[in-house]
């Protein structure tokens, strides 16, 4: 890792530490209910007992962006967790078997990847409706192809090591070849791209928030309280101020990791 | 389709004296959409207990010859492949590529006899650290991992391992090509004596005739696909009936460094 590289890796780090206080801090207890309206604060500026101030309805923005960090780390993890577990076995089945079975299920690979995943989403939305767990279901189901490609890519190459024809020769079941000889070594490919995919999941979660799908109102989400705040813009821009950033941030702090991480 | 040029005769009734009979081994790869025959119509028997060497330039063939064996290489292999013993194994040309990276060396060892065999916990162990005496490697190297060995270390794992199921068959497809001198001599040694110790038949593959001379007892030359000669070494080294095997002799040297070798013993 040479000096430029470390200083990316250390800021990463910093700012997805930030994040994640900001997620453990969501998780245990807001200063405020994110939810309550408190008609005396409407508007209220940056002060001790507000450190974000107050939106439109008096609710605390601090409080807020604390939930709403909190459910798209929620909400992305799920889908990359989705999109890593369905990706691995699709992609480690196709790769080690070939044939018939990986032609149809790389086909039907490319036709979900020509696909924004964000418009796919929205279909998937459409059919079953657009809660926070119809969501996450919807993104997850988009992110399994990219991560079937990249599995899929790794196991050809692995699958025709001498290491696996070697175990082939003990007479190793195919089964077990795929689970304890194959599947370790995905490991490396898996890390970064688990990496680049939270990532991607963050920035749909939002984008699909801002469009007013998934975490239901009035609990905050991030996207949505950009959305809503873009009416303020010019009379209180810190409305909108510190949703955005936060995002900025997430984004960021994952992207210096994804592009360091196993270098 | 590859099932059935591949057949494994076990029942002692119809044993031949040999552990491998090939005949008309041909594999068919496509180069630029015209077919190539990297084996082309291949006939040889391995006999029981013999170390029978397989020689020729890089590129004729030879690590081709000896997947399709095994049946590693499916695609475009006809012909027909008699095993005489259950699971014949292979020590493979490419050290790199032949240990799996995310695992101990004790667990690479151990590998044979999970897959196979009813074996405890305890046997294992035994077992594995008998092995690793015979390969004269240190119990020290049972926690490491592949890339924490030496070049010579990692093919004496590569032996080992292959050896845990006591074949009766190994091929050996260049086990020392990518080693130094000192450590190949040491590498051949132990081939030999395994051999000996394990009556163990070997397909010992290389393109250098020196070493081929040093190991086996018979020597097949191929040459783009063909094997062009074959008999016992004297025979081959002392009077090559093709052209090919002499120009293969002199650009080693060979024919020099070996009778230089037999006047020694002869002197002894
Ligand atoms: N999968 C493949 N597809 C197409 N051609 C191949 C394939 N594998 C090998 N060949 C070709 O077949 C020929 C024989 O290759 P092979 O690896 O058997 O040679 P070799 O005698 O083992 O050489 P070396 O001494 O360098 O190991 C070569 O011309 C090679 O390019
Ligand atoms: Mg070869």
């Amino acid at each position: 890792m040479n000096k430029a590289t470390k200083m990316k890796f250390i800021t990463g780090l910093v700012i997805t530490g930030i994040v994640l206080i900001m997620t453990i801090w969501g998780i245990i207890k807001t200063p405020y209910d994110p939810c309550e309206m408190n008609a005396s604060a409407k508007y209220a500026g940056m002060s001790i007992k507000h450190l974000f101030g107050c939106d439109q309805f008096g609710r605390d923005i601090f409080s807020r962006v604390l939930v709403g960090v909190r459910e798209t780390m929620f909400i992305s993890a799920c889908v990359v967790l989705i999109g890593v577990f369905f990706g691995t076995i699709f992609g480690t089945v196709t790769g080690y078997y070939g044939g018939w079975l990986d032609e149809i299920l790389m086909r039907l690979n490319d036709a979900v990847l020509a696909f924004p995943s964000i418009l796919l989403a929205l279909v998937v939305i459409g059919l079953f409706g657009g809660g926070k767990y119809q969501l996450i279901a919807a993104l997850g189901i988009a992110f399994v192809p990219s991560f079937a490609r990249i599995v899929r890519g790794e196991v050809l190459k692995i699958r025709n090591l001498d290491y696996i024809n070697a175990v082939k020769l003990y007479g190793a079941s195919d089964a077990r070849i795929i689970v304890v000889h194959i599947l370790p070594n995905l490991k490396t490919v898996l890390l970064s791209s688990i990496v680049i995919g939270f990532n991607n999941a963050v920035l749909a979660e939002a984008g699909m928030s801002y469009l007013g799908m998934g975490v239901a109102p009035p609990d905050p989400a991030l996207g949505r309280m950009l959305s809503e705040a873009q009416a303020f813009i010019f009379t209180t821009p810190r409305i909108a101020l510190f949703p955005g950033l936060v995002i900025v941030l997430m984004i960021l702090g994952f992207s210096l990791l994804g592009d360091t991480v196993g270098k | 389709m590859n099932k059935s040029i591949i057949k494994t005769i076990t029942s002692d009734s119809e044993r031949t004296g040999n552990v491998l009979e090939v005949k008309h081994l041909t594999v068919e790869f496509k180069k630029n959409k015209q077919p190539f025959y990297a084996v082309n119509d291949v006939s040889f028997d391995v006999k029981e207990g013999e170390i029978l060497g397989l020689a020729g330039e890089s590129g004729c063939g030879k690590s081709t010859l000896s997947r399709s064996i095994l049946g590693i290489q499916k695609k475009g292999v006809s012909g027909e492949i008699k095993h005489f013993y259950k699971r014949p194994q292979m020590v493979f040309q490419d050290p790199a590529g032949s240990l799996n990276p995310s695992k101990t060396i004790e667990f690479i060892l151990k590998e044979p006899i999970t897959v196979k065999g009813n074996f405890s916990g305890e046997e294992k162990d035994r077992r594995v650290r008998e092995m690793l005496k015979m390969v004269d490697l240190s119990e020290e190297l049972l926690t490491r991992y592949p890339h924490e060995l030496s070049g010579g270390q990692r093919q004496r794992i590569c032996i080992a391992a292959a050896l845990m199921q006591e074949p009766r068959f190994l091929i050996a497809d260049e086990p020392v090509s990518a080693l130094d001198v000192t450590v190949q001599s040491q590498i051949l040694d132990l081939l030999k004596r395994l051999h000996k110790e394990l009556n163990l038949s070997i397909l010992f593959i290389s393109h250098d005739l020196r070493v081929i001379f040093n190991l086996c007892d018979r020597v097949m030359i191929m040459k783009s696909g063909k094997i062009v000669e074959m008999g016992d070494k004297e025979e081959i080294y002392f009077s090559p009936k093709q052209e090919y095997t002499k120009e293969l002799m002199d650009a080693g040297r060979t024919k020099y460094m070996v009778s230089e070798s037999k006047s020694e013993k002869n002197i002894k």
